[in-house]
């Protein structure tokens, strides 16, 4: 479970995110919507321990963010915006060395690593190097190293950005299916479609702040809208920055 | 994750320091087989190695064998001063191009980890070009020549040298991988902190082609100066990597302004 209450976050005079406060329980997909420059990655960063908030406090399974970064991070699974592999490096290579920075031992590195490559149709690139891959090979193999040291929470920033539809359902069924192992999946994204195809709750946040909260039947109640895209607009007041 | 070599269960068994020599040694082996697939680094540094050597002979060939002590050591330690700058400024590259940093920083690795894994590269790099230099002043120079005569010697002073060298480095070069670096800022800080290593390494080097037996005492000062580079590179290698959290930033701001 995550929890993030009071966040703040500034970059000199800019105030990138204020007062946002969260909770993502077990078995639960919750989502982040906002414009871009809302404050969901920085938020992700504060989460994920890259970036330390001003104000606010984040806890990962009970531990603190700030005073227990090492546990918090061994508890997570991060999938960046940039996904950040090593082009040199094969994709079972690129997974393998994070596994091992987790701690994992070569048994039981070898037997999850086939068990990621299986699971997420990377066999017939497992073994070339990552230079070269398509986006959605390398979001693919990204997701086989958050996930390699089988963490109960996940974190995934704009998990289907720049992928085309078959990777982007493959990717959906992943996340489901996190989901259905009884993990904590927090994804942020600006495309709507996803985040009302994939999540139980939530969080809408515009210019720093959380403006809304709920399940998407919530937020149309709200809204007073029949339609997700038509509540998004009427909570941020604004269509800019976001996708259908 | 009871498989863990360490993690919540096994944290009790595998104390701290041990885990971060072994999360330091994973991330100098990955830096070393990505860096033997294309030889980038390598390369680069060798072929300056030799262009500088070249240079050098050319430059000084006619230097009576009687200057050539107090030559030699300056020729020697100039080029690792050149050598290690090319080396820092593209340690960090990998992680800069293709945002893998990110990944490593949200991962249970100590920073320290990293700090000594990239300090170990860039000491291993070092250190191979050193040696070509070493070898290259004894064919060229006559009184280079104790370089050959008492091998351990020289390569415990070039190894310290560079020991040195890239512990104080490695700590700048972090500084170019965050947003925030500056390339400038390398060669403004980076020279006059890695001065005082370079000059207990020149004056060791002289000691040595001129056989004092004060040799011994100039390579414990060096080494001195190397405990000390990396004491201060580990504690300050987290706030250069990844920054002072902006309300520390405010308090120090705050405090300045009282005064």
């Amino acid at each position: 479970m995550i929890e993030a209450e009071d966040l703040r976050k500034t970059f000199g005079e800019v105030i990138a995110v204020d007062a946002v406060s969260l909770s993502a329980p077990d078995g639960q997909i919750t989502g982040i919507l906002g414009p871009n420059g809302a404050g969901k990655t920085t938020t992700m960063r504060m989460i994920s321990t890259l970036v330390r908030p001003d104000r606010g406090r984040v806890r990962v399974d009970g531990h603190d963010a700030a005073t227990e970064p090492s546990a918090v991070r061994r508890r997570l699974g991060v999938l960046p915006d940039a996904r950040g592999l090593y082009p040199r490096l094969t994709a079972r290579e690129n997974v393998e060395y994070f596994g091992r920075l987790q701690g994992l031992d070569e048994a039981t590195l070898r037997a999850r690593v086939d068990r990621l490559i299986e699971r997420l149709e990377l066999a017939e690139v497992a073994d070339r190097r990552v230079h070269g891959f398509s986006q959605g090979e390398r979001a693919k193999v990204a997701i086989a190293r958050a996930l390699v040291h089988e963490p109960q929470n996940v974190l995934l920033d704009e998990p289907t950005n720049g992928l085309d539809v078959m990777s982007t359902r493959a990717m959906r069924e992943v996340i489901r299916g996190l989901r259905d192992e009884g993990k904590a999946v927090v994804f942020c994204s600006h495309v709507m479609q996803e985040v009302s195809a994939l999540c139980d709750t939530i969080i809408v946040v515009a210019r720093g702040t959380v403006v809304a909260e709920g399940t998407p039947d919530a937020l149309r109640a709200q809204a007073g809208t029949t339609s997700l895209e038509d509540a998004f607009v009427s909570i941020i007041g604004t269509e800019e920055g976001l996708v259908a | 994750m009871s498989e863990a070599l360490w993690g919540p269960g096994a944290r009790a068994k595998t104390s701290l320091d041990m885990v971060a020599l072994r999360q330091a040694w994973l991330l100098a082996v990955n830096d070393l087989r990505q860096e033997a697939r294309d030889l980038e680094l390598i390369l680069t540094s060798t072929f300056f190695s030799l262009v500088v050597l070249i240079m050098l002979g050319m430059s000084f060939s006619a230097l009576g064998v009687s200057s050539q002590p107090l030559a030699v050591p300056g020729m020697l330690w100039l080029s690792v001063a050149f050598v290690g700058a090319l080396t820092l400024g593209r340690i960090f590259t990998r992680e800069r191009e293709f945002d893998t940093l990110r990944a490593l920083l949200v991962a249970p690795v100590e920073r320290v980890s990293i700090y000594l894994a990239k300090a170990f590269v860039t000491m291993v790099i070092l250190l191979g070009c050193s040696l070509l230099t070493v070898l290259g002043l004894t064919l060229l120079f006559p009184a280079a020549q104790p370089f050959a005569d008492r091998p351990l010697e020289t390569f415990a002073l070039v190894t310290m040298g560079c020991t040195a060298y890239a512990g104080v480095g490695t700590l700048f070069a972090a500084g170019l991988a965050s947003s925030s670096g500056k390339n400038v800022l390398l060669s403004v800080i980076l020279y006059p902190l890695t001065m005082p290593s370079l000059l207990f390494a020149l004056v060791a080097t002289r000691s040595l082609l001129e056989g004092h037996e004060s040799f011994t005492t100039y390579l414990g000062q060096l080494t001195a100066t190397n405990v000390l580079a990396f004491v201060v590179g580990a504690w300050l290698f987290e706030p250069v990597l990844v920054g002072v959290p902006q309300k520390r930033r405010g308090a120090a701001r705050a405090a300045r302004r009282r005064r």
